[in-house]
């Protein structure tokens, strides 16, 4: 692709980019949010056409009106929101479409539609049987399935966006033998990641946008994760973690004995003022059922909850929100956060009775105060009237942390708090961590992202299958560690 | 800070819609600069704004209600028969006029209530919950007059010629009646489109309103009771119908268990054309009655032209066709 431009009413999202992918080579493209990876992606794909440029395959210019087109020539896309049917099974969404014929004109092969499911699954290491409709299985599940349907395509060019957020380690394992095993086959593959990591893992060479424009392209080999963040934020950050310990005071949260027939086994632990608590381990072990079952969201079937000393007697969300617990959910846009509202509305929704009188909201309250906490989190924002779906994933994350300071929380839950937003905003995301302890506001924090949960957490609870398996204090804990605990068998490092 | 152009939260392309078709039939229809026509325009739109402005509440929850053509049958036949009813007049008098709006009122409000409570407790699509109780609530105004409508009793009757008095003198000026040169009707859907207004802009409900539309799953987590929302929104939409069957039994003089077939249909394309959106999250009770103006001046326009109703039908249509088109090609190019 060379000089591509496109721009949108108001903004020029991608500015002459150029982006060279060799054959058979994992090519990693990095850039904050914002910065037109996923444009470029979507002009790659046939959604969107660009306004100027060319893209060149095997030197040959071509011109890609529509997915459909982009398809035929070889390109094949996995997106970070999955375009899968729930109710459909895994085999029929991965050959949706282009179902094998039957003997019969319109007739379907299902047993051949199975078998090469089943087949396309086991190369990425599950053995899940193939009729399953997607809608039953987990997140990590529905992103194979996706991987498996973009590689069913025979691509030659494959673009996975952030294909690993929501894996497990071993799920990543799978992944990468793939990737590698695509590659021997002359695939080229462009890898969008925030993880350094991975990139540092898999990828052989890595481009940077930023700001719509190209940075620059390195081999691995040649470039240090420092200048990696240097190009893509375009200045130094000091310190990823910038923890600053806060004094403790009384606890804010108490949990005793939570149990659910389900999953969770006699879970007990507390939180204090000023301290952040972090919850770690695999995905599926728990640990967002124990966030939503303290903020009600979710029922147990016996424990105690205390927030502050008083028992949590009442259930849902509302009682929890009125003894001062603040939840800030994993899935920020189904569940944070109304995207058609605008940045005031989504503020001010959960403090609306503070900021009203016999029922009628006090706009001129309303506007203050959420003004003021705009302000004070560094929201950027042209305005409050902003509809939350035009900002960017730090600054909504920060919208729905305003709404929870807007009640005064004592207790914030944050379910993977800085999950999708870029390594600028990330830091910022931690800064206000920071003072939010130092007011005396308990945090709990889940999180996958083990370099978080050691440079922020003051006390680490590692989860197994349902279970509390370890309390890590600050000091003695490793990512190695929390990584046996979380499973249950000293790792080997890989 | 922009501000957004906007006239109530009614988005602009609705009202110059509206302002353009009357110029139209202004400058090119005699008869339409009558005052005794805008006095009818009014008179007949009023009903169908009453019960968009309940239906935009639904419709910003993502909900719909189809009952509401239904409540104005069985609304009719509860009206008439408190009105009539020889113990209800011997007892009250002309009271029963009062009565026989509150219990009309309240025939609707219960009904809308039911619907909300099975979409709320019972976790029920609310199209299918409407489309059922659409067919209870008529049957049960069939079954409840025997399929006759209650009109003027014969003078052997007990108390007959008061109670006749009442349903075609007195009970009268609600639908038919003016204040100066107003219709008195279509005083009450201003008053209804006013108070609307305000409760879906500035209150806590009308905020938890957009907020379920939106997001019921993220409102739930930030604290809006969002079963309580959800029965409201349909107790309202009831409510209002009720009303307007209550003005419709005055208009009517007599209640009439079969009236008010697809009034439903005039409600949701009132609230189309309005510019509310049927996915929820956003609308305008001011849009919506904007909205049954510009059908009813539509329908008038070509009534004053001599086209029948069959056109009017055919034109009502394309408008419905137009006005979502000209939204969804609007928010396509915002993106």
């Amino acid at each position: 692709m060379e000089g591509v431009v496109k721009s949108f009413p108001g903004v020029l999202a991608l500015d002459g980019v150029t982006l060279e992918v060799l054959p058979g080579e994992v090519h990693a493209l990095m850039g904050e949010n914002g910065a037109g990876k996923s444009t470029l992606m979507k002009i790659l794909a046939g959604a969107y056409q660009a306004d100027s440029g060319t893209i060149l395959i095997d030197g040959k210019p071509v011109h890609i009106s529509s997915p459909r087109e982009a398809t035929k020539l070889g390109i094949g896309i996995i997106y970070q929101e999955f375009n899968l049917v729930p109710q459909l099974s895994i085999a029929e969404n991965i050959f949706l479409g282009r179902e094998p014929r039957g003997v019969l004109p319109g007739w379907l092969d299902e047993a051949r539609m199975e078998r090469e499911a089943s087949a396309l699954m086991a190369n990425l290491g599950s053995n899940v049987d193939v009729r399953t409709p997607v809608s039953k299985l987990s997140v990590a599940m529905q992103q194979m399935v996706e991987i498996a349907k973009a590689t069913s395509h025979k691509s030659r060019i494959l673009v996975m966006d952030e294909p690993s957020a929501t894996l497990t380690k071993h799920e990543l394992e799978n992944l990468y033998r793939l990737i590698r095993q695509l590659k021997a086959e002359g695939v080229s593959i462009i890898y969008i990641s925030h993880r350094m990591d991975e990139v540092f893992s898999i990828c052989d060479r890595i481009t940077v946008l930023r700001d719509g424009k190209t940075v620059g392209t390195r081999p691995t080999s040649e470039v240090t994760p420092d200048e990696l963040i240097r190009m893509m934020v375009g200045r130094t950050l000091e310190d990823n973690f910038p923890k600053v310990p806060a004094p403790f005071g009384d606890p804010v949260l108490e949990v005793s004995g939570l149990t659910t027939h389900g999953l969770l086994k006699s879970i007990s632990f507390n939180v204090r003022a000023g301290e952040i608590v972090a919850l770690a381990g695999l995905i599926g072990s728990g640990r967002t059922e124990i966030a939503r079952c303290i903020f009600g969201a979710d029922r147990y079937d016996s424990g105690e909850i205390r927030v502050q000393g008083q028992p949590l007697i009442a259930h849902g969300p509302r009682s929890a929100i009125k003894t001062g617990i603040g939840f800030v959910p994993e899935d920020r846009k189904g569940q944070g956060l109304i995207l058609d509202l605008s940045v005031r509305e989504n503020t001010s929704l959960a403090a609306l009775p503070s900021l009203s009188r016999g029922g009628f909201v006090r706009r001129s309250s309303e506007r203050k105060a959420v003004s003021e906490y705009v302000q004070n989190l560094g929201v950027r924002t042209p305005g409050i009237e902003q509809k939350v779906k035009n900002l960017s994933g730090g600054n909504q994350q920060k919208v729905v942390l305003g709404k929870w300071l807007l009640t005064r929380s004592k207790l914030l839950i944050l379910d993977e708090p800085t999950r999708g937003i870029d390594v600028g905003a990330k830091v910022e995301i931690y800064q206000l961590m920071n003072r939010l302890a130092a007011q005396g506001i308990g945090i709990l924090m889940i999180s996958s992202e083990l370099p978080e949960v050691l440079g922020m957490a003051d006390r680490i609870l590692v989860m197994r299958e349902g279970r509390l398996v370890g309390e890590l204090s600050r000091e003695e804990a490793t990512q190695e560690m929390i990584g046996e605990l979380a499973v249950g068998v000293p790792v080997h490092e890989a | 800070m922009k501000r957004k152009l906007s006239f109530f939260g009614v988005n602009p392309g609705v009202l110059f819609g509206f302002v353009f078709l009357v110029a139209l039939l202004f400058a090119t229809t005699p008869s339409f600069r009558q005052v005794s026509t805008l006095q009818s325009l009014f008179q007949q739109a009023s009903l169908n704004a009453i019960i968009a402005v309940g239906m935009t509440f639904v419709i910003i929850t993502a909900g719909i209600d189809l009952s509401v053509g239904s409540i104005l049958g069985l609304v009719g036949v509860v009206t008439a028969m408190t009105l009539m009813g020889p113990q209800v007049v011997s007892q009250f008098g002309e009271r029963a006029m009062f009565l026989a709006c509150i219990a009309g009122i309240a025939a609707g409000a219960l009904v809308g209530f039911l619907n909300g409570a099975a979409v709320a407790w019972l976790r029920m699509q609310p199209f299918i919950v409407t489309l059922a109780t659409m067919w209870i609530v008529r049957g049960a105004a069939l079954v409840i007059t025997d399929g006759a409508p209650i009109g003027v009793v014969d003078p052997s009757q007990p108390m007959a010629a008061m109670r006749n008095d009442l349903l075609q003198h007195k009970f009268t000026v609600f639908g038919m009646g003016y204040m100066g040169p107003l219709p008195i009707s279509a005083l009450i859907a201003f008053i209804v489109v006013i108070l609307g207004h305000i409760l879906l802009t500035r209150t806590i409900f009308g905020r938890h309103v957009f907020a379920l539309g939106g997001n019921a799953e993220a409102a739930r987590l930030s604290g809006v009771n969002v079963n309580k929302v959800r029965v409201s929104v349909f107790t309202i939409s009831g409510l209002l119908a009720g009303l307007a069957g209550v003005l419709l039994t005055s208009k009517l003089v007599g209640g009439q268990p079969t009236v008010g077939q697809g009034f439903e249909l005039y409600a949701i394309a009132a609230v189309v054309v309005g510019g509310t959106s049927l996915f929820g999250g956003s609308g305008s009770v001011v849009g919506s009655a904007i909205g049954a103006l510009i059908i009813q001046v539509i329908n008038m326009g070509l009534d004053l032209h001599g086209l029948s109703d069959f056109w009017q039908r055919i034109v009502t249509g394309a408008i419905i066709f137009l006005a979502v088109l000209l939204d969804e090609v609007l928010r396509r190019r915002k993106g």
